[in-house]
């Protein structure tokens, strides 16, 4: 046969290959339009690429109602890197989890209060928003009883949370969700302007990150309000954390893949009034914590913690402490650093703390809870750990030297007059 | 004999040659290897590719579309599996990594789900529920689905994941149903991106046996049989507990349960090759499981099961508790029971503990 033939078959039509279909495939890279009716009702999507953002910075422009889960996951896989997905205003219903990979995505609400992304009837995922997509921004939200944490960022560099609510509605339950923003393992880490309640762990949470500001925004009823855990190079700045268990802890703990985090600056913040008794399961660290804790620190170093008004929390004002196995689990990590180091207590404010201890405070016979209390365990050598305590006269120090059986349990804070090095600010 | 018939014979040898685009090797009709542009991909549906020959719902491979087992499969809610590599012709894989064989680009490799319509004929009345690819792109490995539909005859690309309800007989004929999650495009990364980049991984040489890789070798898949690694061995066979226990860990858990994974924040690593018996979770306490702790004190507390917060977590199905976080809707009663005899059987029993539980 003559290459004739070959010619002839081609364009007789083509019986054997893909019916119906044009040569070469429709779905085109990053389309996903043509394959699935149900990803309609998004507009401007299928494809990404060529979208104009329209009069407000919207790419995509998604509206709450039926199969909004299906609409939103699409518009969040389908968009390219550095786009815009705005939400209406009104109350989206999710039944899964939400994930975000792409990067430098904006999800941007309405506001705080207008849009709701509601998943009180999630079945599936252990979040509601999940984001492991680079320099991702949510703004202008709230996130409403999610069965786990309400947004976690994983392993991220760069993510914002702001003017965002979260929220669970049932107060002090142990069945709501661990944690309200949850980024771990990340870099630059933005939090401001957010108000997070009834959380069962912590609310505003940042774990095993390093550079990051924590800014301007509410924590209550939650265990614990603001925690800052096994991270470094962090501020935590003009926040109200009041009616929690705690109010801002900053810890570091043993057996996680970044530990020793070191160099959190804490001031100009409220803390008051933190006396909510623990509602968090057993079995975690936080749920060792007394209510009527204003601030804790855990084993943590080279922090400083100045300008703070801390009032009202009936268990004491500030808790500095060592890793205590035989309180908060033992543990097999020989480069941990259990003690409390270097860190520097200056300029705050003190008022109306310590008059109804809670929980492990009582335990220890404390009826009147001072303004600070510390186990007063430091490494050998090291006097008192390198803390330094510079507060207004009248300032109540309660040291246990608990780990020498109180021995030399006392009230002077003559020892601690030192200073470190005043810690910078976070940009970026 | 008409010029019609001439030319309808003459169209069954020659159009699939012509009208495609790779002038892909046809040795007889029905073994052609499937034909597409890497940069068309992902394709609307499954047909598109030619994976198959035959009905597709048989899952009848095409040339150079190679089938597969591993030794320790995962849990998917009682699902079914047909696994197939893709390779571009005339290529192999590089076994050099045990932890993850290396596939050129424009690889692809393909794992279907399937049920029984029917308890007292399981096999007879298999139905196909989704097939997943993951395609190795110039950019990376991407990972799509295609959903099948009820008539068994193709499968469509489907983005945003959903949840669907089973409906089948049970072993008494009563119609009842049960859930199945199909995971959302960017759900593949949950279990499939490592270090953040996604990657396959049923290809390890400690998945494969000897015999596999020796039909792997014969089909051209492999050049040679891996360098020897430790293998896995199958869970719910014969092999030593200790050995079956951190397999079926392994191969259920350690894409996330390991460094750079998904659960890597833990600490927790449930690779069988961890020796270090507080990582993976010998005493081990938790350090943001939440209420996912249960009360309970550490993820495994030898010789007590019922102490042990890796039980906890693998028997419940909700959704803030459970473990694994998403792939899954029922509990994996068998992978539950392995674990927990493997626990039980553990010496000396106990962690340290504190006065508030003894």
């Amino acid at each position: 046969m003559g290459r004739g033939w070959w010619v002839l078959a081609a364009v007789i039509g083509c019986a054997g290959c893909d019916d119906g279909d044009d040569a070469g495939g429709a779905g085109g890279a990053g389309g996903s339009g043509g394959a699935d009716a149900s990803a309609g009702g998004a507009g401007g999507a299928g494809g990404g690429g060529g979208i104009v953002p329209d009069a407000n910075g919207c790419h995509y422009v998604v509206a709450p109602g039926a199969d909004v889960q299906e609409r939103l996951q699409t518009v969040l896989i389908d968009a390219q890197p550095s786009q815009v997905v705005c939400l209406d205003a009104g109350t989206f219903s999710f039944t899964t989890e939400l994930s975000i990979s792409v990067d430098d995505l904006t999800l941007r609400g309405a506001g705080r209060d207008a849009t709701i992304l509601d998943f009180s009837g999630q079945t599936v995922g252990a979040n509601g928003l999940a984001i492991t997509g680079d320099g991702v921004i949510i703004d202008g939200l709230q996130v409403k009883d999610s069965k786990g944490d309400a947004i976690r960022a994983q392993a991220v560099d760069g993510v914002v949370f702001r003017n965002l609510r979260v929220l669970w509605s049932t107060p002090e339950a142990s069945t709501n969700g661990a944690y309200g923003l949850y980024p771990v393992g990340c870099s630059q880490v933005l939090i401001e302007n957010c108000i997070v309640s009834g959380a069962s762990d912590a609310g505003i949470y940042v774990g095993q990150s390093h550079q990051i500001l924590v800014k301007d925004s509410e924590a209550f009823g939650n265990v614990a309000g603001i925690e800052i855990e096994n991270s470094s190079d962090a501020e935590v700045v003009g926040n109200h954390a009041h009616d929690n268990t705690g109010g801002i802890l900053v810890f570091n703990l043993p057996e996680l893949p970044v530990k020793n985090g070191a160099r959190t600056l804490v001031h100009d913040n409220l803390i008051e009034n933190n006396n909510l008794p623990n509602f968090g399961k057993a079995g975690s660290v936080v749920s060792q914590v007394p209510g009527g804790s204003g601030a804790f620190l855990i084993a943590a170093d080279n922090n400083e913690f100045r300008d703070n008004i801390i009032r009202g929390n009936q268990s004491a004002g500030l808790i500095l402490i060592s890793y205590i196995p035989e309180l908060l689990g033992s543990f097999e990590d020989p480069d941990f650093n259990r003690y409390a180091e270097n860190n520097d207590f200056h300029d705050n404010e003190y008022s109306d703390n310590g008059t109804m201890p809670q929980g492990v405070i009582t335990d220890l016979g404390i009826m009147m809870g001072p303004d600070i209390l510390t186990d007063g365990c430091w490494p050998a050598g090291m006097p008192t750990g390198g803390n330094c305590i510079r507060e207004a006269a009248g300032t109540r120090l309660d040291n246990l030297d608990f780990c020498n059986g109180f021995a030399n349990r006392g009230a002077d804070l003559t020892p601690f007059d030192c200073a470190q090095d005043p810690l910078p600010g976070q940009s970026f | 004999m008409t010029l019609r018939w001439i030319l309808t014979r003459l169209l069954v040898l020659t159009l699939p040659l012509a009208a495609c685009d790779d002038g892909g090797t046809a040795t007889e009709q029905g073994a052609e290897r499937p034909h597409f542009n890497l940069a068309d991909l992902p394709l609307p549906k499954l047909s598109d590719y030619g994976f198959f020959v035959g009905r597709m719902a048989d899952e009848q491979p095409a040339a150079g579309v190679v089938p597969y087992t591993v030794i320790a499969p995962l849990w998917a809610d009682h699902a079914g599996k047909g696994r197939f590599i893709l390779l571009p012709e005339g290529t192999a894989a590089d076994t050099t990594e045990p932890d993850q064989w290396a596939l050129p680009v424009g690889s692809i490799v393909i794992k279907s789900f399937s049920d029984s319509g029917d308890l007292r004929d399981p096999e007879g009345s298999r139905r196909l529920i989704e097939t997943r690819l993951l395609i190795h792109t110039a950019n990376g490995w991407t990972g799509h689905t295609y959903l099948w539909d009820d008539a068994q005859t193709e499968a469509v690309r489907h983005v945003p994941g959903r949840q669907l309800e089973r409906t089948f007989l049970d072993e008494a004929g009563v119609e009842q149903t049960r859930p199945y999650i199909v995971p959302n495009t960017n759900q593949c990364k949950n279990c499939h991106e490592i270090d953040d980049t996604v990657r396959t991984l049923g290809l390890s040489t400690r998945q494969m046996s000897a015999e596999q890789q020796e039909k792997l070798m014969a089909a051209g898949v492999l050049a040679t049989a891996a360098p020897a690694v430790e293998p896995l061995v199958a869970p719910f066979g014969d092999g030593p507990l200790d050995r079956r226990a951190r397999s079926y860990l392994d191969a259920n858990c350690s894409h996330c349960h390991r460094p750079g994974g998904g659960g890597g924040t833990s600490g927790l690593t449930l690779l069988a090759t961890e020796t270090h018996p507080a990582a993976f979770g010998i005493c081990k306490s938790p350090v943001a499981a939440g209420p996912g702790a249960g009360d309970r004190h550490h993820d495994i507390n030898p010789g007590h099961p019922e102490a042990s917060i890796m039980i906890y977590r693998m028997s419940s199905t909700d959704p803030e508790i459970k473990m694994p976080e998403i792939p899954n809707l029922l509990v994996d009663e068998a992978g539950v029971a392995l674990l927990t005899a493997w626990i039980a059987g553990m010496t000396p029993a106990g962690c340290d503990r504190d006065e508030a539980n003894p």
